[in-house]
């Protein structure tokens, strides 16, 4: 017989020692020597996930639906932390950098530190976590009643009729509320971090898992041989071997991922989860080795659920058989109760009964420690995350704008933060024991936790959205979550209070107003039943669709604030930002000191006070006595103090109320930044037209010298042979009697020099043709021989006054290329007579020729003919062979003077090849020769 | 040197690779009445599986750790 006075004195004995070893943690905390600053504890704190579902309500699940009933619960959570380097670590790392204390003050802090927001998810926070809450109690007071009549197993059916003065689970729900009170605000100063907490969630992790593993090693080696043994006696029994395969069907298929898809949610929006995963992180890279240390504690957990809940089954089914009123009602597929004569028999307490039958009392009590010990860490750590969440994001927002209570002029509030913090502990679990009495008696374990992990699903679309997408915004958030959140209260709370009488049940078979359209269980009129959908998989397909929807609808079709926009980018960019620049201020206004010591006082107490700002003194090398002005820096990290001890949303208030300028957002910061890019571009681009129109100019003017220049050449070429003309034919015309010898010798000067002026004349057009693009091109197929040859003639007699000795270089192959084949032979006339025109004047030699050449290009080949006029002369200067081809130049060396010609010949030869698609430059050295160069396609 | 962003990409890929292990269509094929060393094969495959996967978490960060050793940077140090 195990006494109560026993069980009660090692349940209080086991809390004392929680308490030891949370003040042991904060004295070493204290003293710079933490113990919980490895990946171990850190991993083992994240296991507060496995709560009394766990420990007891995963038997029940295994023995009513095998494997998949309870696992998914856990594979979710180890998927989801395959993915913690990407997606936490970046959670963490925002969080460590924005001092945030909760997921409230996550959300409120993306958009915008809104304080709407930040009260939202904190009431759906609550009443989701109600459920949850309720298990832990209806868990830790089953166990407890179960255990003090040891070693009887069986128990009554309802408590709900109970006054609450003879129900257990009040006075259980009493003492956990007590107990967390205690533990969670032990400290006067309201912080953000509890490093003697986490230490004793680590040690209740130890416990629980222990505890299990002792009740599986038990049953499977104590009660039977091994697995094998197990399962060859389970499998005897038809109901226990149905479980070794699931059923496939939709209700499966569906079920199986919601549970996958809630639990990967649950495993960091939970606000337990996300205060130990999140903000009672030391230093994140300890979640390199908790990413795989904590599914490994998951699977642990979970080896002998299946081992501990087929031996109960075997050992109560071999009860049932002897017990009349069992035998009776012997169901064909187990339903997770078993009644007997004297009593009931549930399968979510197998790990305590089943030892109980068998007479194990020590280990039925280390088992009992081990449930209270899931049950407590959870009731202790959502507490008190709920209760910052509470405290910072609901109650303190409306006091401090409750202006007849003049909390903005008190000193020290620290002791109100903490009041707020007991009051709603008190109350969350109080609520939690409601839910209990008046619905939970008629759910399992798992069944009423799928509730909570649905709610705290409606934060998925605005945690995750809002880290990796810029574009989300407050009210997109607010509108998705109130969607979602009303969803998801209309289709599993409302029935749950249905059930429990509180509403008609009319409501669930009729629907609102007879509306069916409406029912809660089949919203919108869909099937559940042809499409496999329970309840928990109704009520998340719909949630999460209007949440999603909405989220990023609304989003898409709002504006997002200065604030909002900042926090955006310090989110979504979190790790782009160096450190320093997300430390950099963002106020642009100053505020005095001894203003910004009293804020910090009245949260933080003075002795935080004081060191927080030595340390800010240290750091920034200031002394308190000479700077009364608090510069940016210090307000911004003033704010960032507050916002660890009273959430961000209203920190943000707080500092505003004595720094009354709005602060400058980064983004605004950035936008200005942008705006000043802006203008360099702007400006840079300016500089480049201006450069471009002083070069413009430049050119014109050079032209326009030139043009001069021509013009005077020109008129200067015309004069020439006009005057001569004229001379000769007034010498003809005034001289009748001239001799035949010598009027025929006039004449044919006369000739030869109207000959040149209409050369002239006509090379003017010609250019002029050219430069304004009016030229028509004759193109045809031209053997390039022919041209040679043909030019060779026109120069023939050029080249044979001057004494000059032409060689040609040319292969016998006709070169076909398409062109204008009188445009082309001007150009070899040009280039030929240039040649002869700059020769050595004694010893003149041109060199004519032409070859085939083959262009690569990657896997193009382009094959094409090269030209070239060697002459002997004077040559072209490095610098003006580029100029040789502009129009109007002409070289003029020192001792030559101005050359013969127009200076537009080689221009109008460049003009009529460019057009032909061929290039022309010139090879030169001074006083060695000129080589001019074009090239043309070939034709194939 | 591998960065953040190539560590990313494994652990998603991992993640997809733990998806396929643990969707329903891959759970039916192992949803036999046999079993395999007495433990029924169900079982034995989720438990198996999940083992597995985190073998293969803790070689994801493992393998990044020798990459880096295995890679001197400029001035011949290990890097960090």
């Amino acid at each position: 017989m195990l006494e109560q006075k026993i069980i009660i004195f090692v349940s209080f004995g086991y809390m004392g020692l929680l308490f030891a070893i949370a003040f042991w943690g904060d004295k070493r905390a204290e003293a710079g020597k933490s113990i919980i600053s490895n990946p171990y504890i850190y991993a083992l704190s994240l296991a507060v996930y496995c709560t009394a579902w766990t420990f007891y309500g995963s038997v029940g699940a295994a023995s009513t639906s095998g494997a998949t009933g309870f696992l998914s619960i856990y594979l979710g959570p180890t998927l989801m932390m395959i993915l913690g380097w990407p997606i936490l670590r970046k959670i963490i790392c925002i969080s460590k950098i924005n001092r945030i204390t909760s997921i409230a003050d996550f959300i409120a802090s993306r958009y915008g530190k809104s304080a709407t927001i930040a009260g939202a998810v904190t009431i759906i926070a609550v009443l989701g976590i109600v459920p949850y809450m309720s298990v832990q109690i209806k868990a830790i007071s089953t166990s407890f009643q179960l255990i003090s009549q040891y070693p009887d197993v069986y128990m009554a059916k309802t408590a709900s009729s109970m006054p609450f003065t003879k129900d257990t689970a009040f006075f259980v729900a009493i003492l956990l509320a007590l107990f967390a009170v205690v533990f969670g605000t032990r400290h006067l100063e309201a912080t953000e971090r509890h490093e003697g907490l986490v230490a004793a969630i680590a040690f209740e992790s130890i416990v629980k898992l222990v505890a299990i593993i002792s009740v599986g090693l038990f049953v499977t080696y104590g009660l039977y041989t091994g697995f094998g043994d197990l399962f060859a006696q389970a499998s005897l029994v038809p109901q226990i071997k149905h479980l070794f395969v699931m059923e496939v069907n939709a209700s499966t298929f569906t079920g199986w991922y919601n549970a996958l898809f809630l639990a990967m949610l649950a495993i960091f929006l939970l606000p337990r989860q996300f205060q130990v995963i999140v903000v009672e992180n030391v230093d994140e890279n300890h979640l390199k080795k908790a990413v795989w240390l904590f599914p490994l504690y998951l699977l642990a957990i979970n080896i002998f659920v299946i081992p501990i809940a087929f031996g109960g089954m075997l050992h109560f089914y071999g009860q049932c058989f002897s017990d009349p009123v069992c035998k009776q009602g012997l169901p064909k597929a187990f339903d997770g109760i078993l009644k007997f004569t004297n009593g009931i028999v549930d399968a979510d307490y197998f790990a305590l009964t089943l030892l109980m039958a068998k007479k194990q009392q020590g280990l039925a009590l280390f088992a009992f420690i081990g449930g209270m010990s899931a049950a407590t860490g959870m009731v202790i750590v959502e507490t008190i995350a709920l209760s910052t969440m509470v405290c910072n994001d609901l109650v303190m927002p409306v006091l401090l704008r409750l202006s007849f209570l003049k909390l903005k002029q008190k000193n020290d509030l620290s002791r109100l933060l903490l009041i707020i913090r007991r009051v709603s502990i008190l109350l969350i679990v109080l609520l939690g024991y409601l839910y209990f009495h008046y619905v939970g008696e008629y759910y399992s374990l798992v069944s009423i936790g799928m509730i909570s992990f649905a709610a705290v699903a409606q934060f998925c679309p605005a945690v995750i959205g809002g880290i990796f997408w810029k574009g989300a915004t407050l009210f997109g958030a607010l509108f998705g979550l109130l969607a979602g959140f009303f969803i998801w209260v209309y289709t599993l709370v409302v029935p749950s209070l249905a059930q429990a009488g509180f509403l008609s049940q009319d409501l669930l078979t009729h629907g609102p107003f007879g509306i069916k359209f409406l029912t809660p269980l089949q919203l919108f009129g869909l099937d559940v039943q042809l499409i496999g959908f329970n309840q928990y998989t109704h009520a998340v397909f719909w949630s999460m669709f209007a949440n999603i929807g909405l989220f990023i609808g609304v989003s898409l079709f709002s504006k997002q604030n200065a604030m909002e926009r900042k926090q955006a980018t310090l989110f979504v960019d979190v790790f782009k930002y160096s450190e320093e620049s997300i430390k950099s201020s963002f106020w642009k206004a100053t505020t005095s000191v001894v203003d910004l010591r009293m804020l910090l006082e009245r949260f933080l107490g003075k002795t935080r006070t004081d060191n927080a700002l030595s340390q800010y003194a240290r750091e920034h090398d200031i002394n308190w006595e000479n700077n009364l002005i608090a510069d940016a820096g210090l307000v911004s990290y003033s704010e960032k103090l507050l916002a660890g001890a009273i959430g961000s949303a209203t920190a943000l208030v707080m500092v505003r109320s004595i720094v009354e300028e709005e602060p400058l957002g980064m983004d605004e910061i950035m936008h200005i930044l942008d705006e000043t890019r802006q203008i360099i571009i702007y400006s840079r681009e300016l500089e480049k037209a201006t450069r471009d129109l002083e070069a413009a100019n430049e050119r014109l003017k050079e032209l326009d010298r030139l043009k001069n220049e021509f013009i005077s050449t020109v008129t200067h070429e015309l004069r020439t042979p006009l005057t001569s003309v004229r001379a000769l034919a007034e010498i003809v015309q005034n001289n009748p009697d001239l001799d035949a010898k010598k009027h025929h010798q006039f004449v044919g000067i006369i000739i030869k020099e109207s000959e040149r002026l209409s050369r002239l004349i006509n090379n003017v057009l010609d250019f002029q043709k050219i430069a304004s693009g009016q030229i028509q091109w004759q193109l045809t197929r031209v053997d390039f021989k022919e041209v040679i040859e043909d030019s060779i003639v026109a120069t023939g007699q050029l080249i044979e006054k001057k004494k000059i000795e032409l060689t040609l270089e040319m292969s016998e192959k006709e070169c076909f290329v398409s062109g204008d084949k009188d445009r082309l032979i001007q150009v070899m006339v040009n280039l030929i007579s240039n040649a002869v025109k700059f020769c050595d004047p004694d010893n003149g030699r041109i060199k004519v020729g032409m070859q085939k050449e083959i262009e690569k290009t990657g896997d193009n080949e382009n094959s094409f003919l090269k030209v070239f006029i060697k002459d002997n002369g004077i040559g072209i200067g490095k610098d003006d062979q580029e100029i040789v081809f502009h129009e109007f130049h002409q070289i003029i060396s020192g001792t030559e003077g101005r050359p013969a010609g127009t200076g537009i010949g080689l221009t109008i030869s460049k003009h009529i090849i460019d057009s032909h698609n061929g290039r022309i430059w010139v090879d030169s050295e001074l006083e060695k020769g000129a080589t001019f160069f074009f090239t043309l396609p070939l034709l194939e | 040197m591998l960065d953040n962003r190539s560590l990313t990409g494994r652990y998603a890929g991992l993640f997809l690779l733990g998806c396929f292990l643990f969707c329903y269509p891959v759970l039916t094929i192992f949803n036999l009445e046999e079993s395999l060393f007495g433990i029924p094969l169900l079982f034995l495959y989720i438990f198996t599986a999940w083992s597995v996967l985190i073998v293969l978490i803790v070689l994801c960060g493992k393998i990044r750790d020798k990459l880096h050793q295995s890679e001197p940077d400029a001035v011949g140090n290990d890097l960090k």
